[in-house]
């Protein structure tokens, strides 16, 4: 069958069975398995036992479950509260107040736990109550916590740079390293238009008026000691060499663990949940690695990649175009899935084109995260709004409808285009650190 | 259908000490691997099967937890318009994506089944000093692929019964996806 064919045909089934809302795992492999079909490939049936074995029994990935782990044990052990707190102790006073503590609070929090849905829940829950009653601007709160909880996945540890990382055979702890300077650019861009929005109009959010004594902030650094310790060990331990991103996921865990028996917050139902939602968000993440991988295959065997790789470059494409190209498809992509199923769904077919054209890699992974961030706050299926909207309902703020979160959210989509064309011009921001490993 | 549900709630506990397995998976991972660094660093020993053992244990994670990750509903899917869809047409789309599903599980089934079998005929072994003979660890896929094609067989069952009469246990059987305790209770405390 001619490959374009092949290829056109491909993408109908998989976009028929993924709206009619199949799971995604299943609608990955179920395509490539019918594609196995169609090119008769008996060579690739026989591969289907080793390719989940070769794929699954996986060191890099074994980081998944363990980061999460660990995200899931921070979550519940009540540091959030406590870290909000703590930085609000240092930037308070700044202009625009509680709201550069969300996005700072939400950045570590999100970076930590791995979720930016639970970050939102769980700082949006603490923040929003207290800002509602200071009479902080409702549009700059909700962006704030919104916009901040996506910097998580930039930050490391991030579970889209484990996945890209490995679709795609690149080293885990550069990414993550790639990821640093961008994720603080991003919260320090976000930060600057709070700034500025409430130097032109005051009323947006008051000024904290709370005293903040040399006592208070000493306490402040107490409290926030905790996850800048976890993020140092881990970064700390990756850049230097001592650990893989796998080994300073288990060392995560261990730490968290120690944290809430310190904290005295461990207990046995609290442990058995963290658990259960570690199995259940890892086993979901990692399943869809399987139908991902027989797509890998599916490229390979029939020939699409070489056929759509030499079609695309003939194309002459400049690389700026095609990355702008990619942002058009990634933000379409973004407003009807999840970021991570955006990797598993791209990579397979774009890698290779992508490598062709020369684009680096590692920038490339930074690039694609950031494209995530920016799926998570778009509309319909940005769950970072949906999310939110329930946290602002929680608090018994009933006259906000989700539009209203949409659109507090628009500057942050804004600004995040805007750190893609900052990487762009300067792609160094991402790959400086990486290479001086 | 006391069949039917008695078979669910078999399926039920299957899924749930998969869960366990993996939760227990993880810790194993979380000790070796934090054990291996400690000692690595601190009096330059390895373990050296640390590695090995952690890949079989994320195989073992990801087969044994992947039908409870299913009946609590946490498997991702696109559901901004399945979650629209109502009565008679939702049903019957449930059915084709059950069918779709159930010959993708069955089809992995098989030739996991195949590769297993040829590890063991051929008496494959892992390179290591373990010398771990593959069909060993393999055999975690087959297991879970099996639990999970029986789950996916339920649900299946459960939803063309579902077009004929509405059941209060058809119903409990499609709604396993139920939130099994979830707390969204982060323990916070908003002192400023």
């Amino acid at each position: 069958m001619e490959w374009g064919l092949l290829f056109i045909s491909f993408l109908i089934v998989l976009f028929a069975l993924l709206f009619a809302g199949q799971w995604i795992a299943f609608a990955l492999g179920t395509c490539s398995i019918i594609g196995f079909y169609v090119i008769g490939s008996g060579v690739a049936f026989n591969s289907i036992g080793n390719v989940i074995w070769k794929n699954t029994n996986s060191l890099t990935l074994t980081a998944i479950p363990l980061f999460i782990f660990m995200g899931e044990i921070i979550l519940r052990s009540g540091i959030s509260g406590k870290f909000y707190n703590g930085v609000t102790a240092w930037i308070g006073k700044l202009p625009g107040g509680l709201l550069h503590s969300n996005i700072v609070a939400c950045a570590f929090f999100a970076a930590i736990t791995g979720s930016s849905v639970a970050t939102a829940a769980a700082i949006g829950s603490v923040a929003i109550p207290e800002q509602e009653k200071r009479g902080y601007n409702r549009k700059l709160v909700y962006g704030s916590i919104g916009g901040g909880g996506t910097l998580g996945i930039l930050i490391p540890p991030s579970i889209p740079f484990i996945i890209y990382g490995v679709l795609t055979e690149q080293s885990v702890a550069r990414l993550f390293m790639a990821g640093i300077i961008p994720g603080v650019v991003l919260a320090l861009i976000f930060m600057a238009f709070i700034f500025i929005r409430v130097k032109l109009n005051k009323s947006l959010a008051p000024h904290y008026e709370d005293k903040i004594t040399w006592s208070i902030r000493f306490k402040g650094l107490i409290d926030m000691f905790p996850l800048i310790f976890l993020i140092g060990i881990i970064l700390g331990g990756i850049y230097l060499g001592v650990m893989t991103p796998t080994e300073a996921a288990a060392i995560g865990a261990i730490f968290s663990i120690g944290l809430c028996l310190f904290y005295r917050t461990l207990n046995f139902k609290m442990f058995k949940t963290a658990l259960e939602n570690t199995v259940k968000t890892s086993c979901m993440v990692l399943f869809i690695i399987v139908g991902a991988s027989f797509l890998s295959y599916l490229m390979v065997v029939s020939g699409i990649n070489r056929e759509l790789t030499t079609w695309v470059v003939a194309q002459n494409f400049s690389i700026s175009g095609f990355l702008i190209l990619l942002v058009v498809i990634y933000f379409i992509l973004g407003c009807l899935m999840d970021g991570n199923a955006m990797i598993f769904l791209t990579m397979p077919v774009l890698w290779p084109i992508i490598v062709q054209m020369g684009i680096n890699p590692i920038w490339f992974g930074v690039f694609l995260v950031i494209m995530i961030e920016l799926a998570q706050i778009t509309p319909p299926v940005g769950l970072n709004l949906f999310v939110l909207h329930g946290v602002v309902r929680k608090t018994g703020i009933k006259d906000i409808g989700i539009g209203y979160i949409i659109m507090s959210c628009l500057p942050y989509f804004l600004l995040l285009l805007l750190m893609l064309l900052i990487i762009s011009i300067f792609p160094g921001l991402a790959t400086w650190l990486p290479a001086n490993m | 259908m006391k069949i039917l549900k008695m078979t669910n709630e078999i399926i039920g506990k299957l899924a749930l000490i998969g869960a366990l397995l993996a939760g227990v998976g993880v810790i194993c991972m979380m000790i070796l691997v934090g054990l291996d660094v400690v000692l690595r660093n601190l009096m330059n020993i390895s373990i050296m099967i640390s590695d090995e053992i952690s890949g079989y244990l994320l195989v073992a994670f990801i087969f044994f937890g992947v039908t409870f990750a299913m009946r609590t509903g946490a498997l991702l899917r696109i559901d901004f318009i399945y979650s629209k869809m109502r009565g008679y047409f939702k049903h019957i789309v449930d059915i084709i994506l059950y069918v779709v599903t159930l010959a993708y599980t069955l089809i992995l089934l098989k030739y996991s089944f195949i590769f297993v079998q040829n590890s063991f005929n051929f008496k494959t072994t892992s390179n290591s000093m373990l010398r771990v003979p593959m069909w060993i660890p393999q055999s975690v896929i087959v297991i879970g692929l099996f639990v999970l094609a029986l789950q996916i067989s339920i649900s299946l069952i459960a939803s063309i019964l579902t077009l004929f009469k509405e059941d209060n246990v058809l119903q409990s059987i499609l709604s396993n996806e139920e939130d099994d305790g979830e707390d969204q209770d982060f323990g916070e405390e908003a002192v400023f």
